[in-house]
């Protein structure tokens, strides 16, 4: 498998998501990219690869809009009805996978990998996000 | 003169920024002057030909979103950097540029305006490459 392909213009937070707005990008950063937020306060995307923010002490979230470097982002930190903008699988838990702020199923990652959960997808289109690290690799 | 030529990539807001985050209407790009519509409440894209009553917000687009997603207005900042080449001491207003009959959400000089435009001031350039902003919306045409 691979990661999920997202549609930006597709990506939409619920009425009962739990949003972040008052800190900005590190990097460019689009629509539902799994992001964490850094010592400074600054979003960054995740990589299953590093140790380094995927620490079971950030803060995690999906980035509902885009912005370059410095600008503010709008970041989703919970939602059960959360619509990631592409297609997953019921079922599936997903997490963040070795490509920087991508989402993959928990299944794709492998030994050496961080596993930072983002949540089980409840339909084709929605997950109930509530993200948590493991602070360890497989 | 015309319309000012914004590098989204480049738009950035000062710390001292006052900024309203909302609901996108319609996409909306970093730099784009945006309003809070009566309708529904969204934020959307402004222009001087139609009428924005002197009642009504305006503000700067600080991000990338397209509609019903959260976008970041900014409504007054000390030292605001537009993403786009000033001349100092000028004013900028929103400008009466339309696509296909719809508000473009565009920046020009005051000068630029025609007799039926309103006139919405959103910033005086500092420098060439920074604007003290603070948004008027005069709900008039000059």
């Amino acid at each position: 498998m691979s990661d999920v392909s997202i549609t930006q213009s597709s990506v939409l937070a619920s009425t009962g998501g739990q949003i972040i707005t008052q800190f900005t990008a590190g990097a460019e950063l689009t629509a539902g990219m799994f992001v964490y937020l850094d010592s400074s306060n600054i979003w960054q995307k995740v990589d299953a690869d590093s140790a380094t923010g995927t620490e079971t002490t950030r803060v995690f979230g999906v980035v509902l809009n885009h912005g370059y470097t410095g600008q503010p982002v709008a970041v989703n930190a919970r939602d059960s009805d959360f619509t990631i903008g592409g297609t997953v699988v019921a079922g599936t838990t997903y997490v963040a996978s070795t490509n920087a702020g991508g989402i993959c199923p928990r299944a794709d990652l492998g030994s050496g990998d961080y596993v930072v959960n983002l949540g089980p997808a409840t339909t084709t289109g929605k997950i109930n996000l509530n993200p948590t690290a493991t602070g360890t690799p497989i | 003169m015309s319309d000012l030529s914004i590098t989204p990539s480049s738009v950035l807001c000062s710390s001292n920024a006052v900024i309203m985050v909302g609901q996108a209407g319609m996409e909306l790009v970093a730099g784009d002057l945006i309003y809070l519509s009566f309708v529904g409440g969204y934020w959307e894209r402004a222009g001087s030909s139609f009428l924005i009553p002197a009642t009504v917000a305006i503000g700067w687009a600080l991000n990338h979103a397209y509609a019903y997603q959260p976008i970041s207005a900014m409504l007054s900042d000390p030292n605001f950097v537009p993403g786009a080449t000033l001349v100092q001491g000028e004013t900028y207003v929103v400008s009466p540029t339309e696509i296909i009959g719809v508000r473009a959400g565009k920046v020009c000089p005051v000068g630029d305006l025609g007799p039926t435009n309103y006139r919405c001031v959103v910033g005086v350039a500092i420098s060439t490459t920074n604007l003290l902003v603070k948004t008027i919306t005069t709900g008039t045409t000059g």
